[in-house]
């Protein structure tokens, strides 16, 4: 018998060095349950819905904290496991406003809560008393809704924000029941460290963070699809998918299996996404006439730049041109771009905007 | 006064800083404000939003102006039955703090730095830190041994029964392996709570890769009804201290941080002093001990969250494992130690192991300094064999409940082990779990059958809701409904739904919650339901 191997619900079952129990039981199609668990970040344990017995220890253990070691028996699902993690369903569910639907356009994970309320028969009928979030609808913000009263500390959004961004922009304050997420000082996210990253909406699992500008389309008919795509902004190309409702976008989730980001986004990539259908985008060229724009033929407004582009050398020099090419070009028509400002201009005053 | 910078300058390079700097600025200006925290986040490279976060987990941390000198009055559960909610409307702006250690001599105002006892309607007045009673059964003592001596807390006074010997022979004539094993002879176990093999503790730090290694003293005395540290190192710091310098002998630790809860700001003075005269007279050689001031939070003397606050993180508990002895201070190995089990040190070094056993009833080991409040006569620390029979302890050396009343139950370790109305117990944990119980850190507190056990219970589980961090579930959600259960402000009225729901709550929390907090605090709704469901039923109706 090899060494790493423990007893999972009866079955042997190997686990690599470090492994978490709740990795091994996930990996072996067990649904252990949690809502405080993100894959990308450090097991935080406060959930506890996650725990599991292992044979030796008095009382059950968190699986998203407990490493493996070889000649474990672990069992996910007895009785008593369940009627715990009931217990501690219809705790969380007591402190949420109850019969809230929440849209899934609010978030990826927003979810979460409803399925587990649902799989735990927690309806809000066991345990009522005080309800603990306090919202900050009215933060002015575009891009992030912060309705906690939907909150239920699990943290995810916190350490999202200071483990995978870096940002530190929110934090916990008060303790207990009083706990609140908060930004320094309790105020508005514009006012913080926040970059709009948005992504403490996407790991928030009750949907009291949402993305506004997603939760616009809510009411647009029909079904949500996901198209997997690449960002279109930067050069590091963020793997995303694209969520649709017929013709219309309604909403960028990043891809938790992206090579480049890891499910990652920046806040260009998450919520800039509506100009692809805004009222105000461009269709046709515009030209400057009496100091007016008015729309006008491609050729134009080419002999427009060009004559624009004479001017300039005519009166400054060659190297009063410089060029920015756009981080979404592809290859070809960075390539084209500098061609163009080399040969064209005979400057070397060229650079690419992916500089963030 | 300092400048923001002076400050700033002062403490940056200090070892565990940030508590001993937001301390400074909330004494230089009464409160903390904006200004500062943007100050101190910049001077310490703390993101501002998670210094906020953690400043207001500290109840005594003040962000109004004038905050600081305001009375904080104990409402701990003695100071209940003896005036404290009169105290409090007689004094103005005074708020309310949970249990402040004196419930031997309530009711513990603070203001500012000044220690304060009141009794309604007579004011405050200052005043030391009652002694130990002489010990009623006359019995031999460890800890309190010398306690009484006048001028005990000076180093003179210290030296001359002997004091720092031990220390000296342990660093000139024993080897870190013979300190190791007659601490493990000894018996001797964590004095704080958990009760945990002190000698185990250390040799696993001795061993354990890495450093510098580090002593702690646990001197976060936060549990209501516990009162015993205080007087531990208020009348003999320098047993503390020359026990947490045998710690760093036996484990190779080079640094040691005492720890001390916010409400015995004297006490801080004191150690501070002491240690000044122990360094000067040049007994503790390379080993440093820095005195560190907490901020008002009783999770704090949960070991892990200790950690996180010293290093000026927000004070939740860690996961474990690893644990402190192989990732404690700053991730180093480290021994967490309570302060009675510092001070029991240098005795069992001193008189040997077989000696310190010998002191325990039967297969006990050692002894045990039992803070007695409530309703008995002369309530007060004493320290007892372990295996002694509580009723001895309650009848016999504290006096009893007044005349004409019985005792109806008393409370275990502080209030985290529950009642026990049972009162054919000795003091030991065999004896205590038998009863569902614990003897942690030793506090009993008597309720004499006038009390309301219900309302005894409210307040209880109030404190624990108060004190919960925050971080796991089934404590956070649970501390609090399991008080307005109690309370009567929500939930089944109906008796039977009403048991059931406190009972589902308390036996998930008991079993999954994350520390010993919300492990422990059900016992209270779990001792009251078996032990007084006609209280129950009754407060029902």
């Amino acid at each position: 018998m090899s060494g790493n191997t423990i007893t999972l619900d009866g079955k042997t079952v190997e686990f690599a060095e470090g492994e978490t129990l709740y990795d091994v039981a996930r990996r072996h199609g067990d649904t252990v349950p949690t809502l405080c668990y993100d894959d990308r970040l450090e097991a935080f344990g406060a959930c506890r819905l996650c725990v599991v017995e292992v044979e030796g220890s008095a009382n059950p253990v968190a699986s998203c904290t407990t490493t493996a070691t070889p000649g474990m028996v672990v069992r996910t699902r007895t009785e008593a496991l369940e009627k715990h993690r009931k217990t501690l369903m219809e705790l969380v569910v007591s402190e949420n406003p109850s019969g809230a639907r929440i849209d899934p356009l609010r978030g990826m994970a927003s979810q979460e809560l409803a399925h587990l309320a649902v799989r735990y028969e927690a309806d809000g009928s066991r345990f009522q008393g005080k309800q603990s979030g306090r919202s900050h609808t009215s933060d002015p913000n575009p891009m992030i809704l912060r309705d906690y009263d939907h909150c239920i500390s699990c943290y995810r959004c916190v350490r999202v924000c200071a483990e995978q961004e870096g940002d530190y922009a929110i934090s916990v304050a008060n303790r207990g029941f009083h706990t609140q997420i908060t930004t320094e000082f309790g105020g508005f996210l514009e006012d913080s460290a926040c970059t709009f990253c948005g992504q403490c909406v996407q790991t928030c699992p009750t949907g009291a963070l949402g993305d506004k500008r997603s939760m616009q389309h809510q009411d647009t008919p029909g079904e949500v699809e996901r198209t997997r795509s690449i960002c279109p902004y930067c050069g590091v190309g963020c793997s995303v998918d694209i969520l649709t409702k017929g013709e219309t976008v309604v909403g960028v989730h990043p891809a938790m299996d992206g090579p480049a980001n890891e499910g990652a986004l920046c806040v260009k990539g998450q919520f800039g996404w509506d100009w692809v259908q805004h009222r105000d985008r461009l269709r046709t060229p515009l030209v400057r006439k009496d100091g007016k724009f008015v729309e006008a033929t491609w050729d134009e407004a080419l002999d427009r730049v060009a004559e624009g582009f004479a001017a300039v050398r005519e009166k400054h020099g060659r190297h009063a041109i410089y060029a920015v090419a756009s981080g979404r070009a592809p290859h070809e028509s960075a390539y084209s771009v500098q061609k163009f400002i080399r040969a064209g201009f005979q400057t070397n005053q060229v650079d690419n905007c992916s500089r963030a | 006064m300092p400048t923001d910078q002076a400050l700033i300058d002062r403490w940056r390079d200090e070892p565990a800083p940030l508590l001993p700097l937001l301390h400074a600025f909330h004494e230089r200006d009464g409160y903390l404000s904006d200004e500062v925290l943007r100050t101190v986040a910049g001077g310490l490279r703390i993101p501002l939003a998670d210094l906020y976060g953690t400043v207001t987990f500290y109840h005594h941390f003040s962000r109004e102006p004038g905050g600081r000198d305001r009375a904080r009055v104990c409402d701990g559960p003695i100071c209940k039955l003896r005036g404290c909610d009169a105290l409090l409307a007689e004094i103005d702006g005074a708020t309310p703090m949970p249990c402040a250690g004196r419930c031997d001599e309530p009711v513990p105002v603070i203001q500012g730095d000044r220690y304060l006892v009141g009794v309604p309607g007579e004011g405050l007045r200052e005043a030391p830190t009652p002694l130990p009673p002489p010990n009623p059964g006359g019995l031999e003592e460890c800890c309190f041994a010398h306690i009484r001596k006048p001028d005990r807390a000076t180093l003179a006074g210290y030296r001359a029964t002997g004091g720092y010997e031990a220390l000296t022979r342990a660093l000139n004539e024993q080897t870190p392996a013979e300190v190791l094993d007659v601490v493990d002879t000894s018996g001797l176990a964590g004095r704080g709570g958990a009760g945990f093999p002190t000698g185990r503790k250390w040799r696993a730090v001795a061993e354990a890769p890495g450093g510098p290694k580090t002593i702690v003293c646990n001197a976060d005395e936060g549990e209501p009804g516990c009162f015993k540290d205080r007087v531990l190192m208020d009348y003999d710091p320098h047993a503390v201290i020359e026990g947490m310098a045998i710690a760093a002998r036996a484990t190779g630790a080079t640094r040691g941080f005492i720890y001390l809860r916010y409400e015995y700001p004297h006490t801080q003075a004191i150690l501070e002093r002491a240690i000044e005269e122990a360094q000067e007279a040049n007994l503790l050689g390379d080993f440093q001990v820095y005195v560190r001031r907490g901020a008002g939070a009783y999770i704090c003397g949960e070991e892990t969250s200790l950690l996180n606050s010293l290093e000026g993180r927000h004070p939740f508990p860690r996961n474990r494992p690893p644990y402190p002895v192989t990732h404690g201070y700053e991730n180093t190995p480290t021994a967490v130690n309570n302060v009675e089990t510092l001070a029991s040190v240098p005795p069992i070094l001193a008189r040997g192991a077989d000696w310190y056993r010998g002191l325990g009833e039967g297969e006990h080991a050692g002894t045990k300094i039992i803070s007695l409040s409530g309703d008995v006569r002369w309530p007060g620390n004493y320290e007892v064999p372990i295996g002694f029979p509580l009723k001895t302890l309650l009848f016999d050396w504290a006096g009893g409940p007044e005349d004409g009343r019985t005792v109806q139950a008393v409370t275990m370790a502080g209030l985290s082990g529950g009642f026990v109305s049972d009162l054919d117990v000795t003091l030991d944990e065999p004896s205590l779990r038998a009863k569902d119980s614990f003897l942690g850190a030793g506090g009993v507190m008597v309720f004499d059958d006038s009390r309301d056990m219900v309302e005894v219970a409210r307040q209880a589980m109030s404190f624990f809701a108060h004190e919960s961090c925050g971080k796991c579930f089934p404590c956070r959600i649970g501390t609090q409904r399991l008080t307005e259960r109690l309370a009567g402000e929500a939930g089944p009225s109906d008796p039977e739904a009403w048991k059931s729901e406190v009972h589902d709550i308390g036996s998930t929390m008991a079993a999954v919650s994350a520390c010993g907090l919300g492990i422990a605090a059900p016992l209270i709704t779990e001792s009251l339901l078996r032990d007084f469901p006609e209280q129950v039923e009754a407060h029902l109706k």
